[in-house]
């Protein structure tokens, strides 16, 4: 292959973004009819070399041969009139125009004359062409929508031949396709070969690059690290080449006793995203979980958290330790406090009733005023009910209602194991104001008195919807549910999913347990001032005071503000997604000594990161995501960047 | 990344430099109006502005239309709006009047404070539960309330009340003391009541967060369905509030009582700070923002200005006080 025509050569392309060198003198080159492909872990600078390929970035030097003559890509126009097609992970399609339309979007042939008519009988042959050329069978005439991705990525393509691309770069197309679809597609890639298309194919699948590569070309941490035949490599020596990042940097870790587990997930599953996942998390341990981007590792972790739904699979959350009750602050539904609610339902029930019905039964007027509370009168009205003094149907209604009432408790008991006195509130409160609201009604309609009925269906009513919300919605994992039982998500968006940033500081950190400010009946501010105070201290969180607003906040201060929320909350089970990301160094050691200080304290933890030093350098055990799945629980000690990658990026 | 030192600390030089524009910016510029007012009327522009009769009138009136912009403001800071409050104002004062004359002023009361707080449960309801989108929900309850308001009237004007209805209604909504209007006083009680809602509960809380970040509200543990839909049942309890005392003030009421009152409340919400992306504003700017247009507007019509011209004004001062809040939120 290296004898035929060059159609590429990048020379010693220099590119720094604000504090990353992210390309350092990586030199690239491509031939005619060859499939390049090029490796690295996260962040090594594949996407960047592509992209100032594609004219999206300009390198800082360097130069640019297409076709052994030196050119400047200044836009991502001029990159795809040069030939240079890019198929993105995800493709860039017109769901609703047709297969045709899709290829010639953009340039679309038009027919002679002042209208500018587009000839979309050409559209059509010219697609169909490309089509046989591909040797695909696709109607060009479906909408694109109706297609399978493998399909769509056919069309995408199309699209680059269309466009007379002499370079393709593709990347990750495989990521989401099924075997035999991986089989269609490579042998479409061979048919370009054969046309004389070359191909820079960007994957994590190692075992592809023996497959259809020709030559490869490794980058790490934005350095070229050299350019092989194919057939002389192999993959122990490509993966080698890959890592070896410098693990120079300090992390506070120390050993540390083992608990109870904490956090138990089995069989996680959403379809198309993540599969089959399981693992158990123990209080005093710090995990953490590697892979590639889009592996599906936030995914999981917002899955766990609740705050997104999944097709199968249980969280379940132990909470072992002594400090539950105190976390939880939500005591138990004792079966006595059952007894005691039956109780007040069973009193209150009559003496509401006779209370209003003195008011509002139009008989009353005419009759002798309801028995003074708690007489002998009463109390006989009570049990036997009468004409007399307006309860007609004797005590029958009241023993339906009590026993309502105690299945309903007894039966909140089993369900929530809680006790509420909002949920009895609440259901005393609105069962009476539907009795009440129905006797106001029919009293001024008809004149007909029948607050036995809606006391009886108003109460099986209550106790359905009751049984309903809890059966329906409390058993759903929600984050609300999550944060009751002492979960704590940090998010990888820290800025739109863990923050609210028009808010104060105070706001922030007080937001995932409001509720602990509440004395006499308000939040009491002092204590609030008093606490946030104290986390600011703790978590050394640089800010003017606790009023301002969080987007004034460096990139670390903000990160301690997420943290501050969920130590305010007293989480002890915390998932900590990339907590590291775009914060500086002083910050960085200062979180990493927090969630140290949290183990040691006994919290579980869960990290997220894409950087293996840092997975290395603080995880008791390392669990690594590949496409979806769960394929390694590493021991620390037996864990080293090859072993982690390789998980990563090979089957099996 | 350069900012490790944490946030620039805020500038202390004078008085104007540590001014909280933010907060009380507009009280500031309602203050000047007055005194702009106050001197043209000096120089004879402008007749009985700052007199007690007008002034008395205008709190009135001012305190009556806080009900519905403190409403506007709760869903306001949830990033909501509800555009039905006019019409669902006319509904519920009209089946309040109809109420009274059947069944007797208390009923009637409780039945037309009822019927806005229905609406707005089931504003809320829509769009925190089954989450559609607060404009298309709140403009259909516009037409529906206007709709059903206009067929129950017949375009009738209702106001067949007893010479004791009368009595009662206007003892509430017309008596002064002292100069100082009694709606005034249930005014203030309420604006103190939402104010503790807001800043000293766990709701109040839920709802600025809800507004500022739903995503990061909901990953808080926060129900943010249920605190929208407690926002807009908020809103129709106070529309059915504002729809009582406008009855009080004039015991007569027909099906285009709210006609385009939302609008005004949106006004006067926008012009007080709080913003539409939510999280931002308040019951105090609320208050504020009611206050100022009240009597801008009261000024303008003394000064001779013609309702058209008014509107202009009014639409001036909407797209000034959204770029003051959006550069706010650039800087």
């Amino acid at each position: 292959m290296s004898e035929s025509k060059n159609l590429l050569r990048m020379l010693k392309i220099d590119k720094s973004f604000p504090g990353v060198h992210a390309l350092k003198e990586v030199d690239f080159d491509l031939g005619e009819g060859e499939v390049h492909i090029l490796l690295g872990e996260n962040g090594a600078g594949k996407s960047t070399l592509i992209k100032i390929l594609a004219g999206i970035y300009h390198a800082d030097s360097g130069q640019i041969e297409i076709s052994e003559t030196p050119t400047i890509i200044p836009d991502a126009r001029t990159g795809r009139d040069l030939g240079i097609s890019v198929i993105y992970q995800e493709l860039n399609l017109v769901p609703d125009l047709s297969v045709a339309k899709n290829i010639f979007l953009g340039r679309e042939p038009v027919l002679p004359g002042v209208m500018r008519r587009v000839d979309w009988a050409r559209v059509e042959q010219e697609s169909r062409a490309i089509m046989e050329r591909l040797d695909v069978k696709i109607d060009v005439n479906a909408p694109v929508r109706s297609l399978s991705v493998a399909d769509q990525q056919m069309v995408e393509i199309a699209r680059a031949l269309a466009f007379d691309s002499k370079i393709l770069v593709m990347d990750e197309p495989t990521s989401s396709l099924s075997g035999h679809e991986i089989e269609e597609l490579f042998k479409a890639v061979t048919r370009l070969r054969e046309h004389g298309v070359g191909i820079i194919y960007i994957s994590h699948r190692l075992e592809e690059v023996h497959e259809i590569g020709d030559r490869v070309t490794v980058l790490r941490d934005g350095e070229y690290m050299g350019t092989w035949e194919v057939k002389d490599v192999e993959l122990d020596f490509l993966i080698t080449q890959m890592v070896g990042r410098t693990l120079d940097e300090k992390f506070p870790w120390t050993p540390r006793a083992r608990g109870e587990v904490a956090l138990r997930v089995r069989g996680l599953t959403r379809n198309g995203v993540f599969e089959d996942i399981n693992f158990d998390l123990h209080y005093g341990e710090i995990v953490g979980l590697s892979g590639l981007v889009g592996a599906g590792r936030t995914e999981v972790a917002r899955a766990v958290m609740g705050a997104d739904t999944v097709d199968s699979g249980t969280v379940e959350m132990t909470n072992a330790t002594k400090e539950k009750e105190e976390i939880q602050k939500l005591p138990h539904y004792p079966l006595w406090m059952a007894l005691v609610d039956v109780v007040v339902f069973m009193l209150a029930l009559p003496l509401f009733t006779v209370i209003f019905q003195g008011i509002y039964d139009p008989f009353t007027l005419n009759m002798n005023s309801p028995p003074p509370l708690f007489s002998a009168n009463w109390f006989y009205e009570w049990i036997l009910g009468g004409p007399l003094y307006n309860i007609p149907n004797g005590p029958t209604p009241y023993i339906v209602a009590a026993g309502l009432a105690l299945i309903r408790q007894v039966g909140l008991w089993f369900l929530e194991r809680q006790y509420r006195w909002r949920t009895l509130v609440i259901d005393f409160a609105s069962w009476y104001a539907l009795a009440i609201g129905a006797m106001v009604i029919t009293s001024l309609f008809t004149q007909n008195f029948v607050l036995e009925w809606v006391m009886i269906w108003g109460g099986i009513a209550m106790v359905a919807i009751r049984f309903l919300t809890i059966l329906t919605h409390e058993r759903k994992w929600t984050p609300t549910l999550a944060i009751r039982r002492g979960l704590g998500l940090l998010p990888e968006d820290r800025k739109t999913q863990g923050l609210t940033q028009v808010l104060s500081v105070a706001y922030n950190t007080t937001s995932a347990n409001i509720r602990r400010l509440i004395k006499r009946w308000l939040l009491n501010l002092t204590m609030e001032k008093d606490l946030v105070d104290e986390h600011i201290n703790q978590l050394k969180i640089m800010t003017p005071d606790q009023e301002t607003q969080i987007r004034f906040l460096s990139g670390g201060n903000q990160q301690k503000v997420v943290l501050a929320k969920w130590l305010f909350r007293r989480a002890n089970v915390l998932i900590f997604d990339e907590p590291t990301r775009g914060i500086d160094v002083g910050a960085k050691f200062e979180v990493h000594s927090q969630m140290l200080q949290l183990a040691e304290d006994g919290a579980a933890v869960m990290m997220i990161s894409s950087e293996l030093p840092e997975i290395l350098g603080m995880s008791d055990r390392i669990l690594v995501m590949r496409e979806g799945r769960l394929t390694a629980d590493i021991d620390r000690n037996e864990a080293t960047q090859e072993g982690i990658l390789r998980y990563a990026m090979t089957a099996d | 990344m350069a900012n490790i030192a944490g946030a620039p600390a805020r500038p202390s030089a004078s008085f104007l430099a540590n001014f909280n524009y933010e907060k009380y910016g507009l009280l500031a510029v309602f203050i000047m109006m007055m005194i702009i007012f106050y001197i043209l009327q000096l120089m004879g522009y402008v007749n009985n502005f700052i007199e007690a009769h007008n002034l008395t009138n205008q709190l009135r009136n001012a305190s009556i239309l806080f009900f519905i912009v403190a409403g506007q403001s709760m869903v306001l800071l949830v990033s909501g709006i509800d555009l039905s409050q006019g019409s669902l104002l006319s509904l519920s004062s009209v089946v309040m009047a109809q109420g009274i004359l059947d069944f007797g002023l208390a009923v009637g009361v409780l039945m037309g404070i009822g019927m806005a707080t229905m609406f707005g449960f089931i504003n809320g309801y829509l769009v925190g539960r089954v989450k559609i989108q607060p404009f298309i929900v709140t403009l259909s309850m516009l037409f529906i309330c206007a709709g059903i308001a206009l067929v129950f009237t017949g375009g009738r004007t209702i106001h067949q009340f007893t010479g004791e209805q009368k009595d009662i209604l206007q003892a509430i909504g017309l008596t002064d003391f002292f100069h100082i209007p009694g709606t005034l006083f249930i005014a203030i009680f309420f604006f103190i009541i939402l104010y503790l809602l807001t800043k000293r509960t766990v709701l109040g809380r839920a709802i600025y967060l809800t507004g500022g970040n739903e995503e990061a509200a909901r990953l808080s543990g926060i129900d943010t369905g249920k605190v929208k839909l407690v926002c807009y049942l908020i809103s129709g309890i106070c529309v059915g509030i504002t729809s009582f005392l406008y009855l009080a003030r004039l015991p007569a009421t027909n099906g285009l009582a709210g006609f385009q009152l939302e609008f005004q409340s949106l006004a006067a919400t926008v012009v007080g700070g709080t913003t539409f992306h939510g999280g931002e504003g308040g019951v105090t700017q609320a208050a504020i923002g009611t206050l100022f247009l009240t009597f801008l507007l009261n000024g303008l019509i003394l000064l001779g200005v013609g309702t058209f011209a008014r509107e202009v004004v009014v639409g001036v001062l909407l797209i000034t006080a959204v770029v003051l809040s959006s550069r706010k939120r650039r800087e």
